[in-house]
């Protein structure tokens, strides 16, 4: 299941505490073309809703947030194709993988539906 | 008034406009107590020939190098400037324009940083380059700077001793506050210890040594690489003498990481010591930790080949605290006289010119040596080297003996005590070589040198020549051409209104060029001695007085080198004055959410962090909002005033007391003292530290990017705390004072950026009292009077009297017509006016600022408004003529996104 974060983050449960971290449509729209991406090393260490990662375009820069946890995994792809986030933000754009220090994190967060009424406003 | 051309009529007709009866009635916002009664207790302005006399008579008090025999290098080398440069390169298009933000006017610009690019990476051997930072000096700093954030560790920094003592010394100022560790590694003769940093250097470090390092010496930069290499660490590459670049063996082919420094050689006039360009160049994959403006080539809208800022998510203004560094304006114009040395000269023509240097250094030392007692201590040198003197006063002999003496080296190294620095350029005649030698074996009362006959060409067999650089020479008329089409491609203030918000674009004076490139001034050595520069050092005396006045302040020093500069060396400052107390538990600096992105990226170099405050309803600081944010744990609060948006803060005392009831310093960002000057003053209002922008306030030509000036106030509890050397006087002598033990040490190399000073002189002298107090007072009528005709036809974002400047927002105009804030500034262009500043502040969306000054006729103004409303109207009946504007334009609209994806920031390869 997919959970949202005010921030426009989606982060997705694959189970056993990991989960998967992206930005939202929304967002990657906004931020318009996406140019570069400043990925986490792997086995670094967050603490709770600090900045995952900085996304760049021309002329704006962004942070993606995470839960407390350890990085897992990155999307080395987008080191080339940082264009992924505009593409695809909540598929092939995603950005990496968090291994959560509390798996009960994500109840926090806002669902699909929650987000998108967020941005009505 | 000198360079006011509203009329007393114009004012009565504008004032109508505005709706208030006088000028003082637009100050209303200004508290009364804080209105300067008497005004300015400055002297009367001059006439423009009196103004010229006073510089003539004072500058006969300077002792120009032009005239002499030269020897003196340390730094800072006499070379040939050709006529053609400086004519091509002082043309009002490059002098006067701004930094090219609208690339569609200003190709001129971007294409000579363009150049120097390419030139810096020709010659140092690296892969990318910056376009300009503030000198050499500084430069280097943030090479350390820079190779630390990669690092991101805690690195130690090793300084060889034998790094130029300046740079040295703005190494320790710029990493000291982000506790970052320097140690020094000594010499071994003239040369780094290199058994020493084996043996010292720690692993994932950053070592710095100098090419050729300050005594002369060629380092052998393969050694030391491979050292760095052993233990993981960076090699950072200074170079003060640029020319060298061009002989000998590049500093990328040897293995350096980070090449920082001095590109005065080529084509900067000495002028005291600046304004100097700075240089770094490092490796592509660091670009994103680079500091300072890349030009990028791209296309525009119709496929066309053009050239655009790039990459600039590093920096200060989109990054904010977190930015790369907080440089800002650098030296645009004289990375153009490099660019343009360059061009004229070519890689062959700088090689020759290094050759020179090198060979005419070794035949000197070949004589020389025939003297008993003279001991050359350099071994491997190419135009700089130590000579040891057979006794003490050799410095004093040869200033008397009528050159211009080397540097005496017994200060800054001791073990080098009596010994001088001899430098040698293409500049030293077969006569001065000879009058050199004479005096030596005068000095020496015995014994004989051979003459030199010929200008000596040869030089020594180990000196291997590298490959001629690849930079095509030109013929002086084709420089000439070049330049005259890149110069048709900029927009400058000769050409027109430049209402540019935030950047005080006014009118530059024509006979400030006339003074700072006489003679007397423009060939002015920084490391002369003291009665040979008495008038420079007047100048830098009169100018700290003037200012004192005009802000308040107790104290000043000139030596930043731009805004942001002065910014960084007020932080330092204040950081030192809380340590000093023993108040390390503040570290965080307030500022307004409509701050320049300088003021939290100068935050974080000075090792502290930002908190923002939102804006409140009328636009003030929402004081509530700071009370809750001020405390044990607050620095300083850092505050323009009038504010980013153009009004003045109606609740200054009341900041002021509420900063310093929490302990607090206040700060001045001086980017909008225009709309004060003579009405009120910053240290009244309660600043502690002042900044202000010479290049923007005083008049001195923006240069399309720098060189600026960041003179910094204080009040006397924080003058101890001020950057040395500062200018004092006995009697009727000035001089350089050093020793303050709590001297926050040097922001940059020699005095400050000395041409820019001495404009701002002239611009104060010329003005007088009564010049001055009309500045900040016309500024305000001439904002008031656009805002009033146009906030009927174009939102305004707060409507209240507005300072220098007014913010509008094209928001609605957005929602209704779907044409944007950039699309209304392109659309600008093509009525022949520069665009206003647009998208900042970030508080107001889609913003347009506003700021005609105080130099603008009325019938300018009018125009504009005409203008703006023929735009207006556009919108209803032509709106798809916004899509692609500006037409009149040599490109058009940009694509910048290919501009950092297919990353092209050299001529003639694709980087990567």
């Amino acid at each position: 299941m997919r959970k949202f974060a005010q921030t426009h983050e989606w982060y997705e449960d694959l189970g056993s505490g990991k989960i998967k971290i992206g930005i939202s449509k929304h967002a990657a729209h906004e931020l318009s073309d996406v140019v570069f991406i400043e990925l986490p090393d792997v086995g670094k260490k967050l603490a709770d809703k600090q900045s995952l990662c900085v996304l760049e375009s021309v002329k704006a820069v962004a942070d993606a947030y995470s839960p407390a946890g350890t990085v897992v995994e990155v999307n080395t792809k987008l080191k080339d194709q940082a264009s992924l986030i505009n593409q695809d933000p909540e598929g092939a754009g995603w950005i990496a993988i968090v291994q959560l220090d509390n798996p009960k994190a994500l109840d926090a967060y806002l669902t699909e539906e929650q987000y998108l009424a967020t941005l009505q406003h | 008034m000198a360079y006011i051309p509203i009329t007393p009529e114009d004012e009565k007709e504008m004032l109508k406009v505005i709706g208030v009866k006088n000028i003082d009635d637009l100050f209303a916002d200004v508290p009364p107590s804080q209105i300067l009664k008497n005004g300015l207790n400055l002297p009367h302005g001059m006439t423009e020939p009196e103004l010229k006399r006073f510089f003539n008579m004072i500058g006969k008090n300077n002792l120009p190098v032009s005239d002499r025999p030269c020897f003196l290098g340390a730094g800072v080398y006499y070379h040939e400037v050709p006529a053609a440069v400086k004519s091509v390169v002082t043309r009002a298009e490059f002098l006067t324009s701004y930094t090219p933000y609208q690339p569609e006017i200003a190709q001129g610009t971007l294409q000579t940083l363009f150049d120097f690019q390419t030139y810096m990476v020709e010659l140092t051997g690296m892969q990318v380059s910056n376009a300009s930072l503030y000198d050499g000096a500084s430069a280097v700093a943030e090479a350390a700077l820079l190779a630390l954030r990669v690092k991101k560790a805690e690195a130690f920094v090793y300084v060889s001793l034998a790094v130029h003592p300046e740079y040295r010394q703005t190494i320790q100022t710029y990493l000291n506050p982000q506790g970052h560790k320097v140690r020094e590694i000594g010499l071994k003769g003239t040369e780094t210890d290199l058994e020493q940093l084996k043996t010292e250097l720690w692993p994932n470090s950053v070592v710095i040594v100098q090419y050729p390092n300050f005594l002369g010496t060629i380092e052998d930069l393969a050694a030391i690489s491979k050292i760095c290499k052993e233990k993981n660490s960076y090699l950072v590459v200074a170079v003060a003498e640029g020319v060298n670049l061009a002989l000998l063996p590049s500093p990328g082919s040897l293995g350096a990481d980070i090449c920082a420094g001095s590109a005065q050689s080529f084509g900067n006039i000495l002028s005291f010591g600046g304004p100097h360009a700075g240089f770094l160049t490092a490796r592509f994959d660091d670009i994103r930790q680079m500091p300072g403006r890349i030009v990028g080539q791209t296309v525009d809208r119709n496929g066309k080949e053009a050239l655009v800022l790039t990459f600039q998510a590093r920096e200060q203004h989109i990054r904010r605290e977190r930015a790369a560094s907080n440089v800002c304006t650098t030296q645009s114009l004289m990375a153009n006289f490099a660019s343009a040395w360059l061009y004229f000269k070519g890689g062959r023509g700088a090689q020759q010119v290094a050759a020179d240097g090198a060979a005419t250094a070794h035949a000197l030392v070949t004589e020389i040596q025939k003297i008993p007692g003279f001991k050359v201590e350099t071994d491997r040198y190419a135009n700089e080297f130590v000579l040891h003197p057979p006794s003490a006063g050799f410095a004093n002999f040869l200033a008397e003996w009528g050159v211009v003496a080397p540097y005496d080296l017994s200060t800054d190294y001791p073990e080098f005590k009596n010994c001088v620095l001899v430098a040698c350029t293409e500049m030293t005649s077969l006569e001065d070589m000879e009058s050199f030698i004479s005096a030596c074996e005068e000095f020496a009362t015995k014994g004989h040198a051979g003459k030199v006959h010929q200008k000596p060409s040869q030089l020594p067999g180990w000196i291997k020549p590298r490959p001629v650089p690849a930079i095509e020479t030109h013929p002086e008329v084709e420089v000439v051409r070049y330049y005259t089409e890149l110069a048709h491609k900029n927009f400058c203030i000769d050409d027109g209104f430049y209402p540019l918000g935030s950047c005080t674009m006014k009118y530059n004076p024509k006979v400030h060029e006339e003074i700072a490139f006489a003679d007397v001034w423009a060939n002015l050595h920084p490391a002369q001695r003291e009665d040979e520069v008495q008038g420079a050092l007047q100048v830098i005396y009169d100018l700290e007085h003037w200012l004192q006045e005009v802000t308040g302040c107790h104290a000043l020093t000139l030596q930043p080198a731009a805004g942001a500069h002065g910014e960084l060396t007020a932080l330092l400052m204040a950081k030192r004055y809380f340590a000093d107390r023993g108040e390390h538990q503040r570290v965080n600096v307030i500022v307004p959410d409509s701050a320049h992105g300088t003021n939290p990226a100068s935050a974080t170099m000075a090792g502290w962090k930002t908190v923002s405050v939102p804006t409140d309803s009328r636009g003030n600081m929402d004081l509530e909002a700071l009370k809750g944010k001020l405390g044990k744990d607050t620095a300083v609060l850092m505050l323009t005033n009038p504010s980013t948006l153009g009004l003045f803060e109606e609740h200054i005392l009341e900041v002021a007391k509420l900063v310093h009831d929490a302990g607090g310093l206040l700060y001045y960002d001086g980017a909008n003292m225009n709309a004060i000057v003579g009405i009120c003053r910053p240290a009244d209002m309660g600043f502690d530290l002042v900044h202000l922008n010479l290049h923007k306030t005083f008049s001195t030509p923006h240069g399309g990017g720098g060189p600026g000036s960041g003179p910094v106030g204080c009040t006397k509890a924080l003058e101890p705390y001020l950057p040395e050397p500062r200018v004092a006087k006995e009697g009727n002598r000035y001089y350089l004072k050093t020793g303050s033990p709590q001297t926050i040490g040097r922001m940059k190399g020699n005095v400050g950026n000395f041409g820019v000073l001495l404009r701002a002189l002239a611009y104060c002298k010329r003005n007088g009292k009564e010049g001055l107090e009309r500045v900040g007072r016309v500024a305000t009528l001439n904002a008031n009077y656009l805002l009033a005709r146009l906030k009927n036809h174009y939102p305004v974002a707060f409507d209240r009297i507005c300072k220098h400047e007014f913010v509008l927002t094209a928001e609605p105009l957005k929602n209704k017509y779907g044409i944007s804030a950039l699309d209304i500034a392109k659309r600008i262009i093509d009525f022949h006016y520069h665009p206003p500043t647009i998208y900042f502040p970030l508080v107001v969306h889609e913003s347009i600022m506003i700021e005609p000054t105080e130099t603008e006729t009325k019938k300018t103004l009018d125009e504009f408004v005409d203008a703006m409303l023929k735009i207006r109207t556009e919108m209803e009946t032509n709106p798809d003529v916004f899509k692609n504007a500006p037409y009149s334009t040599p490109v058009s609209r940009l694509d910048e996104v290919k501009a950092v994806k297919e990353p092209k920031l050299v001529k003639n390869a694709v980087t990567k």
